[in-house]
């Protein structure tokens, strides 16, 4: 799977991608939301791994950004805050609606949401 | 027309059908044989003695030429008692000093071709005690070169009117105090009076509603009775301001009820001044602000309580990151455990990462206490040891960093401790540059601003981020102020602020938010022999500001 992982902490999304590559995943990681949107465009990736609050574009508008050049990408949000619940619901409220993991994430519960299609 | 016709008309109107016969009134006589002018005059002399109204004719001096018969009679006085005397020196205005002195006032205006009236006080009969009161009149009479050559006194007895004036003024008075008496029974403030040793003189209906006291039992005991023993030292200040004159206004307080529950009060308390002026007692309005003293604290709790949770959401994220991470490496260990390299590697960022965790727990809950005691250290190494450590997030953001140190300056102080401050500023100016900008860190010689004796250095921190918005200068060093809702404690600069004032330096900040020109730049003066360094923080007090403690807004 053509997977990019999106998290302005560079230690986690360098974690997330070795982890990832591991399970013979082609991850790659960026620090923010517009690079996310660039590398998409450019790899056509099959799932978004995400953290909510980032500086700039935030998760979700990144998610939302994606599934509209690439309906069948997977998206999976992870955050540790409670605004991420106010983000959801405008989210929802636009229609969108998303998976959600809590930070930190388990790795082995991320292998098995991924491989469940 | 001849003169008998004139005589006729007279005898006929005067009830006389006898024109042969003599009239004689006080000493007039009226004869037939009157010429027109004689009898004119004669005519007059009767018409002026016999007014009842008190009227004369004074030179312009004031003195007495003729006054009036009745006035004489009612006097008990002739006129030769007063004939070619100054009116003043008669008996009728030896009332007082200042009714003597308003005639003589009146006679030099009248002198003078004036007009005058004015009510006064004068005595009725000569020797008498008895007064009446008068409504008179001074008239100049000016000759054909408009000299004035005599003045007409004329005076009208007005006591009757007057005393019932004064009795109809006098209803009104008692009536309008009834009103107010009535008003303040009324009131739904609590109102009290009490005289100078603070005994109780009055006592209305709200006061016995909230007191629990009725009128009659406390009226004459002292006003102690409602204040709780630990505030009766306030009782003397309150009547020594009382008896200067001076009103306490919205004084808040606690008072006691009869059932011995406290109240919270607000007290305004006015002289009572008597009819002379003389100050012999206070009234006090109490108002029960209990309510709002309840709604008070509740606020203040809530307000903590928003704080506290604000920094547990902090502290949750803050510890969510690195917690994440390690998650990953302990997953990668466990993953990668044949390759004892890698292994080591991701221990050794896990160790960093857990790190970072003790280090926020350390200050966002606890206030970074250094315990160790001041060293020399060199500022610009502790200076260059942050900016390694945020590398990474300069890198992520494109903020490009500058450093101008002077030279090596080495400072005494609590190394730990300086570090964080300049780490929060650092930090502080990273949040404010999302999209990228510059970070300038100088370090210079530099004195005391306040003292220039005082030497020591000045570390300037300063980038181009959003800048702070004019409103929030006055709160940005008390704790718990954060314009990051989601992320910040509002701790930071508070912190940072204890610190420089704990080693006796001083914090000033400058700040811009226009559209090209923004940023922040926070200057610390440390001096180079910290002072008081042995001396525990002190978290209480940080949250007043102190007069160091200055910030202002450059021209943007």
């Amino acid at each position: 799977m053509k997977i990019i992982v999106v998290d302005d902490e560079p230690i986690i999304a360098d974690t997330l991608v070795n982890i990832l590559a591991g399970e013979g995943h082609d991850a790659v990681a960026v620090s923010d939301g517009q690079s996310a949107i660039k590398w998409a465009q450019m790899i056509r990736p099959d799932a978004i791994v995400t953290d909510v609050i980032m500086p700039g574009i935030d998760g979700i508008e990144t998610a939302k950004a994606i599934t509209e050049f690439l309906p069948n990408c997977r998206i999976i949000l992870f955050s540790g805050q409670a605004a991420t619940g106010g983000l959801l619901a405008k989210a929802l409220a636009e229609g969108c609606s998303f998976e959600v993991l809590a930070k930190p994430i388990n790795p082995d519960v991320l292998l098995e949401k991924l491989k469940v299609q | 027309m001849g003169h008998g016709r004139w005589d006729c008309r007279l005898f006929v109107d005067l009830g006389m059908t006898n024109p042969s016969m003599l009239v004689n009134i006080r000493g007039t006589e009226l004869s037939a044989s009157d010429t027109r002018e004689q009898y004119r005059q004669k005519l007059a002399r009767i018409t002026l003695d016999s007014m009842v109204q008190f009227v004369g004719l004074l030179d312009a001096n004031g003195t007495v030429l003729e006054i009036n018969h009745g006035t004489l009679g009612a006097a008990g006085i002739q006129l030769s008692d007063v004939e070619g005397k100054p009116l003043w020196t008669t008996f009728w205005w030896q009332v007082s000093k200042e009714i003597n002195k308003g005639l003589r006032d009146a006679i030099r205006r009248a002198a003078q071709g004036e007009c005058v009236r004015w009510d006064t006080e004068v005595y009725g009969r000569a020797g008498g005690k008895e007064t009446i009161i008068i409504d008179a009149s001074l008239m100049p009479v000016k000759d054909e070169y408009g000299k004035v050559v005599f003045i007409v006194i004329e005076g009208r007895d007005i006591t009757k009117k007057k005393i019932i004036s004064d009795i109809s003024a006098h209803k009104e008075a008692e009536e309008a105090s009834r009103l107010l008496a009535a008003i303040v029974e009324s009131s739904d403030d609590a109102i009290a009076s009490k005289d100078l040793n603070g005994v109780i003189t009055s006592w209305n209906q709200s006061a016995e509603r909230l007191f629990g006291y009725k009128a009659e039992e406390i009226i004459g005991k002292p006003v102690t009775l409602i204040i709780p023993p630990e505030l009766h030292q306030d009782e003397p200040m309150i009547l020594a301001k009382i008896r200067r004159g001076e009103r306490i206004e919205h004084f808040e307080t606690v008072r006691i009820t009869k059932t011995g529950e406290h109240i919270d009060v607000s007290l305004t308390i006015s002289p009572v001044k008597d009819a002379d002026g003389k100050i012999v007692g206070a009234a006090k309005i109490v108002r029960n602000i209990t309510e709002n003293k309840k709604i008070e604290r509740a606020l203040r709790t809530t307000e903590k309580l928003a704080a506290a949770g604000r920094l547990a959401a902090t502290v949750a994220h803050e510890i969510n990151n690195p917690l994440a991470a390690v998650t990953n490496l302990v997953y990668l260990s466990k993953r990668d455990a044949d390759d004892s390299k890698k292994v080591a590697e991701y221990l050794d960022l896990a160790s960093r990462e857990l790190d970072r965790v003790a280090h926020i727990a350390r200050q966002t809950l606890g206030f970074y206490r250094d315990t160790s005691s001041p060293i020399h250290f060199n500022v610009a190494q502790a200076l260059d040891d942050l900016l390694l450590l945020y590398a990474n997030r300069f890198e992520g953001r494109k903020i490009k960093v500058i450093k101008q140190y002077d030279e090596d300056i080495q400072i005494i102080g609590l190394a730990g401790e300086i570090r964080q401050a300049f780490s929060n500023l650092i930090t502080n100016s990273i949040d404010a540059m999302p999209a990228g900008g510059s970070l300038l860190v100088r370090v210079s010689k530099s004195h005391a601003w306040t003292n220039s004796q005082a030497s020591g250095i000045r570390i300037t921190i300063l980038d181009t981020g959003s800048g702070i918005a004019p409103q929030h200068m006055g709160n940005l060093f008390q704790p718990f102020f954060t314009t990051k809702e989601d992320v910040g404690t509002g701790l930071g600069l508070w912190i940072t602020r204890n610190i420089v004032e704990k080693h006796g330096g001083v914090i000033y900040v400058k700040s811009r938010t226009g559209p090209t020109q923004h940023g922040t730049a926070f200057s610390i003066f440390l001096p180079l022999e910290g002072k008081d360094n042995h001396q525990e923080p002190d978290v209480t007090t940080g949250a007043s500001s102190k007069s160091a403690i200055s910030s202002g807004v450059a021209n943007a």
